[in-house]
């Protein structure tokens, strides 16, 4: 986990799991008697699929104990016996399609291309370079509890997180990666379901009108800051993104009459976002309403199918949100307290969870949601802590959704007539923006919605580009893409450099590490210094990833796994401390800073002064800390 | 009349375009530590 990297290996696990995803996916599709209409489609619809597969086998395992690195090869290899064949197939197919197609390919798509692809290697590149600060959430859980998983080869709650009961999909693909390769191995998983994403795009804007549409709506989107910020990083918004647009795809597929059960499909995926995270909810809650709505309109009886769709959807996505009830006794633990309740949590966290993260973005008013595209199209040039407008943790450049979105809103709007693809995909963008008005105004959770804006976009600019009469509209629409397209490319390209110098090998892995995430050095100190069974507690330090010890985060608001209520006293807190069978403190000062006049912070300095904790390490940013003794 | 009206939403539409993206770019122009 903490060694060198070896980015040839994980590049061609890369490749072997991306075929065996397509196959296996591809193989279900032909058993469902859902045949993919064309190369894209095979790829996107059959890959996302097959990844589904794959993660709820890796759950299958990990729930009964099995997480070996031999299990993990055998879940590949099985996949690989049924859809082996299929993947051969879309091989050969589209090595037969690129050799003569490149030659027909127009400057405006050959341009595309070139800055869809600068994108993806330079996503690609991010991947094979372990995750660093700005990788938090990957740290802290997405790829830290996956690893905790495989170390003691099994699932196993992990109470000190409330992060931990969330659905867990993606993180059983990153599960799998950690077993049988590496972290890197398991970042790439998520770039690709970027991919796939694109694939989807692309089979959608080829019926939407031609390749132009999709082409302008992949590159658009993740040429987009604060969609490239996340590709290659270890977190999960791309794969939600791909599965809400796929869901949507399969239900248009669904809507337009053609053969085969798209229905059952688009609940799979539906489903696969409710497993994905919770706000995966929405996209299911506009799948089944716009189900609901074509049935009403359609002359043919489709309810039947419409309540597969559903049942489909909750048997995927279900068992996350059943699982938690067994253990927490609230199916979407943390959240919704006051309604479901839940163990080691209360009322007065609650409110302070919820409080926190109201402190992102406006209020919930009429005038907030009617200034709400400005507002987040600015983002972050509008940073105002006067106002307390910000939609990420810091206004960073990387944070913002550019401007093309809201530029070519309007044109959209005035475009007739618009086809029922495209029609679907704009109501689940705005159905998906306003609950994200509704709940939590955190622009990395827009992207779900970003994603299915671009693939109207994609359309409308080709539509102002090649159809309508106004050619300085066509112009205006075209340059404002070949502007910004290139634009986030370049910044992406910016973005990748200091990753790009860990995979190029000139700077080594754990120098890397080292300079850009911070208590690095304090984590290399515990694994190499510290007793094989010492067990950590970290505060203002969530991160574990690279922390081979055991530990627990002890931050009072995020648990009340450990009960401080009872402490008065340091020889409480030692007391405390002795209960858990802690025998080591971690303490990063940025975020838990010892000087404030907080009773824990009090107890640890004190500690310190009085020779209870010895300091082992010290830098700039982190301390580990000894003992406490055992309490008299 | 209804020519009129059509050019005047095209420009207006247009307007918009590079309003929003012109801006943007200005905005990001002057928030650049360069």
């Amino acid at each position: 986990m903490n060694g060198p990297i070896q980015p040839v290996a994980d590049l061609l696990f890369f490749l072997l799991v991306s075929l065996v995803s397509v196959g296996l996916g591809g193989q279900l599709l032909r058993w469902l008697r859902t045949e993919p209409a064309g190369l894209c489609e095979a790829v996107a619809l059959g890959g996302a699929l097959g990844l589904a597969v794959l993660a709820y086998t890796v759950w299958g395992v990990a729930a009964l104990g099995f997480l070996y690195p031999a299990v993990g090869w055998g879940v590949l290899a099985l996949a690989a016996l049924v859809g082996g064949r299929r993947a051969a197939r879309v091989v050969v197919g589209a090595l037969a399609r690129v050799h003569p197609g490149w030659r027909h390919v127009r400057v405006p798509e050959a341009f595309l291309w070139v800055c869809l692809l600068s994108v993806l290697a330079a996503g690609l590149v991010k991947s094979l370079a372990p995750p660093v600060a700005n990788d938090w959430d990957a740290l802290q859980y997405h790829l830290a509890f996956p690893k905790i998983y495989v170390a003691h080869h099994r699932l196993l709650q992990l109470p000190f997180s409330t992060h931990s009961y969330f659905p867990f999909t993606m993180e059983m693909l990153y599960t799998l990666g950690l077993l049988v390769r590496s972290v890197a191995a398991a970042k790439l998983f998520h770039f690709l379901t970027a991919c796939l994403l694109a694939a989807t795009m692309l089979a959608w804007g080829q019926r939407l009108g031609g390749r132009l549409v999709g082409l302008i709506a992949a590159s658009v989107f993740l040429s987009t800051p604060v969609v490239f910020s996340e590709l290659g990083s270890g977190y999960v918004d791309l794969g939600l993104s791909c599965y809400a647009v796929a869901a949507l795809y399969a239900l248009s597929r669904w809507q337009e009459g053609g053969k085969g059960r798209w229905h059952l499909v688009a609940g799979v995926f539906a489903g696969v976002c409710l497993g994905i995270k919770y706000t995966g909810a929405v996209t299911l809650a506009f799948v089944l309403f716009a189900g609901a709505l074509h049935v009403v309109r359609s002359r043919r009886s489709l309810w039947t199918q419409w309540a597969l769709l559903g049942i489909v959807a909750i048997l995927v996505g279900g068992p996350w949100y059943l699982e938690n009830q067994l253990q927490t006794g609230n199916p979407v633990y943390p959240f919704l307290y006051e309604r479901f309740g839940g163990v080691r949590w209360d009322q007065t966290r609650a409110d302070a969870y919820s409080a926190e993260q109201h402190t992102y973005g406006t209020g919930r008013g009429l005038v907030d949601l009617v200034k709400l595209p400005w507002n987040v199209t600015m983002w972050p040039w509008n940073h105002d802590p006067s106002r307390g407008l910000r939609y990420e943790v810091q206004p960073v450049s990387s944070s913002t959704p550019g401007p093309l979105y809201l530029a070519l809103l309007l044109p959209f709007l005035f475009l007739r007539p618009k086809p029922g693809g495209v029609r679907l995909c704009a109501a689940a963008a705005a159905f998906h923006l306003l609950a994200w008005f509704a709940l939590m105004h955190y622009l990395r959770y827009l992207l779900p919605c970003l994603a299915m804006t671009a693939v109207c976009l994609g359309w409308t600019v080709r539509e102002l580009w090649l159809r309508t009469a106004s050619a300085k509209l066509g112009f205006a629409a075209a340059a404002a893409v070949a502007l910004f397209v290139p634009l986030g490319g370049w910044f992406a390209l910016g973005l990748t450099g200091p990753a790009w110098q860990v995979v190029s090998g000139s700077v080594s892995a754990d120098e890397y590490r080292t300079r850009y995430l911070d208590t690095y050095a304090a984590a290399q100190f515990a694994n190499q210094f510290l007793p094989a069974d010492a067990k950590l507690i970290t505060y203002g330090e969530p991160r574990g990833l690279y922390l081979d010890r055991d530990y627990l985060w002890g931050e009072p608001d995020h648990s009340a796994l450990l009960d401080y209520s009872k402490v008065k006293t340091r020889a409480d807190l030692w007391r405390l401390f002795a209960g858990r069978g802690i025998t080591h403190v971690l303490v990063n000062t940025t975020y838990f800073n010892l000087n404030d006049p907080g009773l824990l912070q009090t107890c640890i300095r004190e500690g310190i002064d009085s020779g209870d904790l010895q300091v082992l390490y010290e830098d700039r940013r982190a301390l580990v800390l000894s003992g406490p003794r055992a309490p008299d | 009349m209804k020519e009129i009206a059509s050019r005047i939403g095209e420009w207006l539409l247009v307007g918009w375009i590079l309003l929003v993206c012109g801006y943007y770019l200005a905005a990001a122009f002057v928030a650049s530590p360069g």
